[in-house]
């Protein structure tokens, strides 16, 4: 067995600027050194060991003059160096020198320093050599009955693996270790003896609880624990016990230790599915929630409340708990927070909608009062969120929660306002009736608006929903007041020369001039708002509310002419409105007129250089656009802007609602227990015994997950065939054949590699070189081997993978023949690629995360596609498939046919790094037969990463092309 | 409820030191600890993450992480608890939390996580237990190494003597021609009192004291009661310093042992014995010493009780060699009494008389030796003399309001510098006393909080301490308890000393006191 496949249970890492000791220098310390050198020699000497050297000579020189040692320091030294020598010869058979060492362990066995005892006794646990552990026997034995709680503990252990391992050597263990626990006192013993009862004789444990079973109250947390552990494992096995125990599980659910509340809580529900346990289970994680102040522990406890809610038979009852966990929102950590939020979303119904609205609401109000930190503006939009989807589920709710809403609109807060714009987008679109209650409300509420976003979003909600001439007056008005005077440029300028009336006119727009010319950013806005707010105080009049810098005009002077678009566009839309409901044309025209006015005055803004910045191309075409519109009335331009774009905006909601649905249907499907028309009809009456049998424990699963003796399945037997990974090593008319299998998991490579020696000499020190480049190390170098002539042998190497990055292995085959005098030969191997493929899996991100990460991603690869393929689609197909990337551009968005595609791939590797990749890619729409042309950008936080991946891609363009253009055909 | 493993990374994601309480592979352990550092995200107020197969619980340091890897099933509570008892492990070995520290003390750090750990599940241990479990001090082992020594000295004494036998036969036989006389006992020997007592209490051997052998008799007087000299701990090497003094004619003032005494007392051994200045001292002195072992449980109860006492006697010259020893025994209890085997045992049962069996032998002079001991057991709580009773109650805020009394049961009896020693929790903080009777002292090296009183008696025979400090109930034990006492615990006197010719009392000088040799409560 090599190291890498053998236990490992202590790890040290060097530093680096330690000089290693010689052998000799060790040598000279372990034999004549004095007690602390002795010491010391041995610590570097298991440290050696433990990163993969070897000094089989040394052993004997330990055990002559280190081990009679009765220095407790060395001793325990020796109890890590026996742990991690190696005790086999390299045949597989165990050394001679061990049975002098199993003497000195059965002298400490009997040691008067308990501690020595029990240390002792701990080391047994990890001997697997039933040749050493047998003559230890009687002296474990012996030790049951010691004095000290110490020693007896770790006996117990001791015999447990023991049993466990070679019950032969011990065939009375459970008998035994049944009576200790009879008369045993101390709590840790009790509890490792009951532990080991639970794992290998379930029915002597089961007999002694129902003893003690009265008394389990008044037992410590730790033998509570694994009595809660035990009743869940016989409720597995035997399903007819469970009503014995469940009245002494529902006791621990109020017992004084959280965590066996915590664990009796979670045994509840597996033995019983009955409203009242599931109840109560629910009851006592949400308390524990509540009580426990560790974020760690409400989120895990929060996720199982999650997976119980995915049990149908679960959610009615915890549909009625829904107000209980929305206490949870008391705590501070967001992401606490957005579980219970979300959780309780997934769980309200129309019976408590009203009451969890309410408990929002005043959730809401409390965000009003609490300081701004980047917790308190996403918990707001978390809110936001989610009083949004339970209005699109429960519409009633509406109208109590949109006032409520509206108020975010004046936050400073940008994030939850454009929330609760989109919610509001929704809103109007859905539910008609609370139109005109929602125009209202945003015209009261528009003037205090401070962010250009917001108010850019209002004005558009403004302009698509006003449907009354009055309504549609009142928006103009507000935008002429948030103007200010007309033209905007003569305005300006006369300000700016001075030339009004007023001089605090003057002493107010200087500084508000040099303020905006000096840097365009939104520093200065904040400057205009300190500045108005210091004129409210010195003026104090009504009078100067005119003179005041108009929110609007603050926006196009520092120059953000993008909101001058939007608002001409509404204006267009106001106007088309305004023509269908006003007959009388003078004043249609004036309305006309006063919106290209308006536009107008935007548009020789943007031309001079008043603003901070000037007017990009865009904007200047769109607000042209808009005045030509308004010149022309051309009715086919009127249909557009009045009611094709609200079409537009409908199909786009109902897709967005159409795919939540999907995916909602996709999980329910998931949670939907599909039955094969081929299963077994299971009858209740007839199975009780085995009702359990299909599901696993779930303590031994994870554990067996956890250290990785879960295989990973092999999805396609065909594709992922052995054959298709081996590489050759050599050429067939080397001297040494050599091909390799490589075998990928998931944070190591295994290569097996098979020699034939070709020639008729014997090979003698054949020996496997390997050497790596890239972040891969060679756990331990493989042996030397003697070959006869003719004959193969295969031999294993481990190599480490620690990140994703191409790794390359090489090396060579060195061997002496046998006779000749020559010097060792030598044969190169050919590379071993490794493919970074084995490490990509697709992940999923939203959209947001997804650009958040491009932002902060600091490595972009950028390739050019070079390939033969014809078609947008089937080359984003076949760039998916071959770099298990995913496609986060939603179908629906890549669908029809342009001549050009853009999508946003994601990938994560095992280890967690994430990879993201742009496409844009186009065909040429006259040659019909032009390959797709364009970029990959792809982008990640290690330079590895972003090479690798291009380098993937590159590949793939090269080799793939053939087979794709064949299935083309 | 499965840990797999404990480890310390650097924040690099390099592993330093890991201990595995599973089987896993170390390819296994390497690859899950190498894709920790990757996985935690940063701003996020929990420190927990997840993957399809592990668990890993962590507690940031400066420059490193405390990681515990778990099943996905494991008990969050219990892994938070244990993850909190690793990381207050750390500071205890390491002076600084960084790289070079851990390296420096990884067996160390390994050791203790050992002790946290077995197979996977957590054991009820605290802090203070760790260490004592580390620190592998063991009393039994002491004991046995006494025992060992012991029987070898012996065993090299026997063979000198038994030389000795023969070099003297040889040359009597050679002298007289062959008149074999070697039949007659040398008397008791100190060699022969030293091992026969230390095969059962070797603790308690009487060392061989040797005195200077001047033969001044008209400079000593007979000795006072010396109250005074309680609390004298001089080391021996004063004493002889001023013996030879005193033989070489200088007056030495008798003060001398009072200042000596007042400087040390405080840090007195409790189990050197404490011993009247050799000048006060009579021709004839008895030395009466109990020594006391008391366990009891934390809530209340006694475990076990254990008196040892014994009755020395010294003689300083050859003409006062011939002696009885008169005990007054007035114990109602089961005391198991032991006299010396050269004592005549007869005269003791009928008599209480000690003397030797052979009465024309002197007892030996200048070496203190033991003539008769005791010895009494009682797990009956009241007879424990001095009771203790904490009460830490744990307030929901992580701190611990603490009320310690005292009780005096046996209300004859005088205790004098009586130290409590309470551990504390360790992290360096001070206590805040409430309410005291007596003095404190906080040491803060080893966390233990010392109440000391300098006498319980009657008059102060209850007394509490109050104090609050952040920890758990459980780390305020065991609490030991120190003092010493003039009067004895069993009833056993020294009522006369008189010749063994005319049975007349004659003049002696005594000392009595009542040491604390374990007392506490666990």
């Amino acid at each position: 067995m090599s190291i890498a496949e053998q236990p490992c249970y202590t790890l040290i890492n060097t530093s680096q600027d330690l000089e290693p000791p010689t052998e000799m220098q060790l040598r000279e310390d372990l034999e004549k050194g004095n007690d602390k050198a002795k010491a010391e020699a041995l610590r570097k000497l298991i440290v050696m060991m433990l990163n993969g050297e070897k000094f089989p000579s040394l052993l004997m020189i330990i055990i002559r003059y280190v081990m009679p040692s009765q220095n407790h320091t060395i001793k325990k030294l020796l109890l890590i160096f026996w742990e991690i020598v190696p005790k086999h010869t390299g045949d597989g058979k165990l050394l001679q020198e061990m049975i002098l060492v199993c003497d000195a362990y059965r002298k400490d066995l009997q040691h008067p320093n308990e501690f020595i005892r029990g240390s002792t006794l701990r080391f047994l646990c990890k001997l697997k050599e039933p040749e050493l552990l047998e003559p230890l026997m009687p002296s474990i034995r012996a030790c049951i009955e010691y004095r000290h709680a110490y020693v007896r503990r770790n006996a117990v252990l001791a015999i447990f693996t023991i049993y466990k391992n070679f019950d032969f050597l011990i065939p009375d263990a459970p008998e035994l270790i049944g009576k200790f626990l009879d008369v045993e006192q101390d709590m840790s013993c009790r509890r490792n003896a009951f532990m080991m009862l639970i794992h290998v004789d379930q029915e002597r444990a089961l007999n002694y609880l129902s003893n003690v079973i009265d008394q389990v109250n008044s037992f410590g947390d730790i033998l509570q624990l694994v009595i809660v552990e035990l009743i869940y494992k016989v409720c597995h096995s035997n399903p007819s016990e469970r009503a014995r125990f469940i009245r002494c599980i529902y006791n621990l659910l109020n017992s004084s230790s959280q965590a066996v509340r915590y664990e009796a809580a979670g045994t509840l529900i597996t033995l019983s599915s009955a409203p009242t346990a599931v109840r109560a289970a629910s009851a006592c994680y949400i308390d524990l929630i509540i009580k426990e102040s560790d974020n760690n522990v409400k989120l895990i406890v929060l996720d199982r409340l999650i997976a119980l809610k995915d049990i149908a038979a679960h959610e009615r009852i915890l549909q009625e708990l829904v107000m209980d966990i929305l206490r949870v929102l008391a705590s501070p950590d967001i992401e606490v927070r957005k579980k219970t939020l979300q959780l309780s979303y997934d769980l309200v119904t129309s019976k408590t909608i009203n009451e969890m609205v309410l408990v929002l609401k005043k959730e809401v109000s409390k965000t009003h009062n609490e300081q701004d930190s980047e917790d308190v503006e996403k918990y707001k939009q978390l809110l936001v969120r989610t009083l949004h989807q339970c209005t699109m589920k429960f519409p009633d709710v509406a109208n109590t929660i949109i006032p409520v809403l509206i108020e975010f609109l004046a936050d400073k807060n940008e994030l939850a306002a454009l929330d609760v714009l989109v919610f509001i987008r929704d809103v109007m679109q859905k539910l008609s009736n609370l139109k005109d209650l929602i125009v209202q409300r945003l015209l009261d509420i528009c003037g205090q608006i401070k962010s250009v976003k917001v108010l850019r979003a209002t004005l558009w909600l403004l302009g698509e929903y006003c449907s009354s001439i009055e309504d549609i007056q009142n928006v103009m008005t507000f935008i002429r007041q948030s103007l200010g005077d007309l033209p905007i440029v003569d305005d300006e300028i006369r300000r700016s020369a001075g030339e009004t009336k007023d001089e605090q006119d003057i002493s107010m727009s200087a500084p508000v001039q040099r303020l905006v010319t000096a840097d365009g950013t939104y520093a200065t806005q904040s400057a205009f708002m300190s500045t108005n707010a210091m004129d409210k105080k010195t003026l104090n009049g009504p009078a100067n509310d005119r003179n005041r810098q108009p929110s609007l005009r603050t926006f196009l002077l520092d120059g953000d002419f993008f909101i001058g678009a939007a608002l001409s566009t509404s204006l267009c839309k106001l106007v088309i409105r305004y023509m269908n409901l006003e007959n009388d044309s003078i004043k249609q025209n004036r309305f006309c007129a006063e919106a290209m006015f308006i536009i107008a005055s935007i548009l020789h803004l943007g031309r001079t250089s008043l603003s901070s910045k000037p007017m990009n191309e865009d904007d200047y075409d769109r607000m042209l656009m808009c005045v030509r519109l308004l010149n022309e009335r051309l009715p086919i331009t009127f249909q557009i802007f009045g009611h094709d774009c609200r079409t537009a905006l409908a199909e786009m909601l109902t897709i967005k609602a159409q795919e939540q649905k999907e995916i909602e249907k996709k999980l329910s499907k998931e949670k939907a227990a599909t039955v094969e028309p081929d299963d077994p009809i299971r009858f209740t009456q007839l199975l009780s015994s085995n009702e359990f049998d299909e599901k696993e424990d779930i303590l031994d699963l994870t554990l067996k997950q956890a250290i990785g003796t879960i295989g990973k399945k092999d999805e396609n037997i065909f594709s992922s065939s052995i054959l298709s990974k081996v590489t050759q090593l050599t050429g067939f008319s080397d001297p040494v054949y050599a091909e390799a299998y490589v075998n990928v998991n998931q944070y190591d490579i295994v290569l097996d590699v098979l020699i034939v020696n070709q020639t008729s000499d014997t090979l003698q020190n054949l020996t496997l070189e390997l050497a790596t480049l890239g972040d891969l190390k060679l756990v331990e170098k493989p042996p030397s081997i003697t070959m006869a002539p003719h004959d193969f042998t295969n031999i294993k190497a481990n190599i480490k993978v620690t990140s994703t990055e191409n790794g390359i292995i090489f090396g060579n085959i060195v061997y002496d023949i046998t006779g000749s005098q020559s010097d060792r030969n030598c044969v190169v191997l050919n590379d071993i690629h490794i493919d970074i493929m084995d490490y990509i899996v697709t992940g999923i991100c939203t959209d947001n995360e997804f650009r958040q990460m491009w932002i902060e991603f600091e490595w972009e690869n950028k390739i050019v596609v070079n390939t033969t393929i014809r078609d947008l689609h089937l080359y984003l197909t076949y760039l998916l498939k071959s770099t298990n990337m995913r496609c986060l551009t939603p179908e629906k968005a890549l669908s029809g046919d342009c001549g050009f595609m853009a999508a946003n791939l994601y990938a994560k590797s095992i280890f967690g790094e994430d990879v993201l990749a742009n496409v844009s890619i186009e065909k040429s729409a006259i040659h019909a037969d032009a390959p797709v042309t364009g970029h990959i950008r792809i982008r990640a936080k290690s330079q590895g990463m972003a090479l690798s991946m291009g380098d993937k891609i590159n590949m793939t363009q090269k080799t793939g092309f053939k087979g794709v253009s064949l299935t083309q055909k | 409820m499965v840990l797999l493993a404990a480890s310390i990374c650097t924040k690099a994601g390099k592993p330093l030191v890991s201990r595995q309480f599973v089987e896993m592979t170390r390819s296994r352990i390497e690859g899950l600890l190498a894709s920790f550092p990757k996985l935690i995200g940063a701003g996020k107020q929990h420190t927990f993450v997840e993957t399809d197969t592990v668990r890993y619980v962590y507690q940031p340091f400066d420059k490193l992480y405390m990681v515990l890897l778990t099943t996905k099933a494991s008990n969050i509570l219990e892994d938070l608890e244990t993850l909190r008892l690793f990381s207050r492990v750390i500071p205890e070995y390491c002076k600084t939390v960084d790289e070079k520290e851990v390296f420096e003390h990884a067996f160390e750090l390994l050791a203790a996580f050992d002790e946290i750990v077995a197979l996977g599940y957590k054991e009820n241990v605290n802090l203070a237990q760790i260490r004592t479990y580390t620190e592998m001090d063991s009393h039994d082992e002491r004991v046995h190494d006494a025992m060992r020594q012991c029987q070898e000295r012996e065993a090299k004494d026997r063979m000198k003597q038994r030389a000795k036998e023969l070099d003297l036969q040889k040359r009597a036989q050679r002298a007289a021609g062959g008149s074999k006389s070697y039949g007659s006992s040398t008397g008791i020997s100190s060699n022969m009192y030293s091992s026969s007592s230390a095969d059962k209490t070797p603790d308690i051997t009487p060392t061989p004291v040797t005195y200077s052998t001047n033969n001044t008799t008209s400079t000593i007087r007979p000795s006072t009661t010396g109250k005074a000299m309680k609390l004298g701990t001089k080391g021996k090497n004063v004493e002889t310093f001023v013996d030879q003094l005193k033989s070489e004619g200088e007056i030495v003032a008798n003060t001398v042992p009072v200042i000596t005494g007042a400087g040390g007392a405080v840090t007195k051994h409790k189990t050197q014995s404490i011993s009247l200045p050799d000048t006060e001292k009579g021709e004839i002195h008895l030395k009466q010493e109990e020594k006391l072992t008391v366990r009891c449980g934390r809530d209340g109860g006694l475990e076990n009780l254990e008196v040892h006492g014994m009755i020395m006697l010294r003689v300083k010259s050859e003409q006062y060699g011939r002696i009885l020893v008169a005990v007054d025994n007035k114990e109602s209890r089961n005391i198991q009494l032991q006299t010396h085997p050269n004592i005549d045992k007869k005269l003791f049962t009928n008599e209480s008389l000690i003397g030797l069996k052979n009465a024309d032998r002197p007892f030996p002079v200048n070496q203190e030796v033991g003539v008769l001991k005791w010895r009494y057991t009682s797990t009956d709580s009241k007879e424990i003399p001095l009771t203790i009773n904490c009460w830490p109650n744990e307030t929901p805020n992580g701190g611990c309001d603490v009320n310690i009394e005292y009780e005096l049961q046996n209300r004859n009896l005088v205790l004098k510098d009586v130290q409590i020693s309470v551990p504390l929790p360790s992290g360096g903080q001070t206590p805040v006393i409430g309410k005291i009777d007596g003095d404190y002292q906080f040491d803060n090296r080893k966390t233990t909080l010392i109440w000391t009183l300098p006498v319980i008696d009657q008059s102060n025979s209850e007394g509490a301490l109050e104090f609050s400090i952040r920890g758990k109930s459980a780390d305020f034990f065991p609490i030991q308890v120190d003092f010493v006492a003039e009067t004895g615990y069993c009833d056993i006197k020294v009522a006369d000393v008189k010749s063994v010719d005319n049975r007349k009392s004659v003049t002696y000088s005594s000392e009595s006191q009542l040491i604390v040799d374990k007392y506490e409560y666990v």
